[in-house]
């Protein structure tokens, strides 16, 4: 929860900034979100890379462990043609790209954010925030309700950093494990989906 | 977009490179978050310049969070219509 602070201070503190102080020559000099997203990126890469759990948690395959990420993925997706048959203000690739987001707020805004502008860019910034907090507040809710595989679906791309400790902690450790995996699949797959829609 | 799904295979090649050459990486992970919170004032920073943004903050918010709810609620249906609890415990 702590760092969700951070994060929204963070935005928070840029939109005060620039509502007291004439932000418009810093930020439109040059490319600076291309950049930004190019640092973004790599470094995300990086910390993918550096991670030796990856290749760790490919020792207890089975086929529903394999195809876990995928179906939270596909549900995501079915969630977000829900939403553009009722929100037709935005195409469906619009929300399709906000909706594959998994809650990989940062990667996914600055993509949408230079493919489709401030506006879209924003939303996706919040909404995946929104992911991420719903996760980490209703975890206890849904594990009691639904199943413990909830949070998991819940977090997205998240589960396998930000809301692992609530997976752990409602859930049980023992499913720690398909947490962290399908948490790195699917911040492998957000950037190729959300580039693919949009 | 091609540069971006290249850069980011390039990040996690470079990240494997690091790691097989036993280099330290803690630095990797608070680099990453310095990278991520400025990201998200220059972020913050260009909604608060964008007039229309300000203006339609509530809205925008509202959209944010049926998109939230509706891809969240996909994923943990899809889940619990597919996938059965016992076959995805581990133990270690």
């Amino acid at each position: 929860m702590r760092s969700i602070i951070i994060i929204l201070s963070f935005f928070a503190l840029g939109v005060t900034t620039a509502l007291l102080v004439d932000l418009s020559l810093v930020l439109n000099s040059g490319n600076l979100s291309t950049w930004m997203l190019y640092l973004l990126i790599f470094t995300a890469g990086l910390s993918i890379g550096v991670d030796d759990s990856f290749s760790k948690l490919f020792r207890n395959i089975s086929i529903p462990f394999i195809i876990f990420p995928f179906i939270v993925l596909l549900g995501s997706i079915l969630g977000s043609v829900v939403v553009s048959m009722i929100m037709p203000q935005y195409s469906l690739s619009d929300w399709l790209a906000v909706g594959s987001g998994m809650g990989y707020y940062s990667l996914s805004s600055v993509l949408i954010l230079e493919a489709r502008g401030q506006e879209l860019g924003t939303i996706a910034l919040l909404s995946n925030l929104i992911r991420e907090i719903i996760t980490l507040l209703c975890a206890p809710f849904i594990v009691k309700y639904i199943s413990p595989l909830a949070p998991i679906a819940s977090g997205g791309a998240t589960s396998m950093d930000t809301t692992l400790p609530v997976v752990v902690q409602f859930s049980g450790k023992e499913y720690a494990m398909l947490s962290i995996y399908s948490g790195m699949m699917l911040t492998l797959l957000v950037p190729i989906m959300v580039s693919l829609f949009l | 977009m091609w540069v971006v799904l290249i850069l980011f295979i390039a990040g996690i090649a470079v990240g494997r490179l690091l790691s097989t050459l036993k280099l330290k990486t803690g630095w990797v992970d608070r680099l990453l978050f310095y990278v991520v919170l400025i990201f998200l004032w220059v972020l913050g920073a260009q909604a608060g310049s964008d007039e229309a943004i300000i203006n339609n903050f509530g809205t925008l918010g509202l959209s944010a969070s049926i998109i939230a709810i509706a891809a969240t609620a996909g994923s943990i249906i899809l889940v619990r219509i597919f996938l059965h609890r016992k076959s995805l415990k581990s133990n270690h």
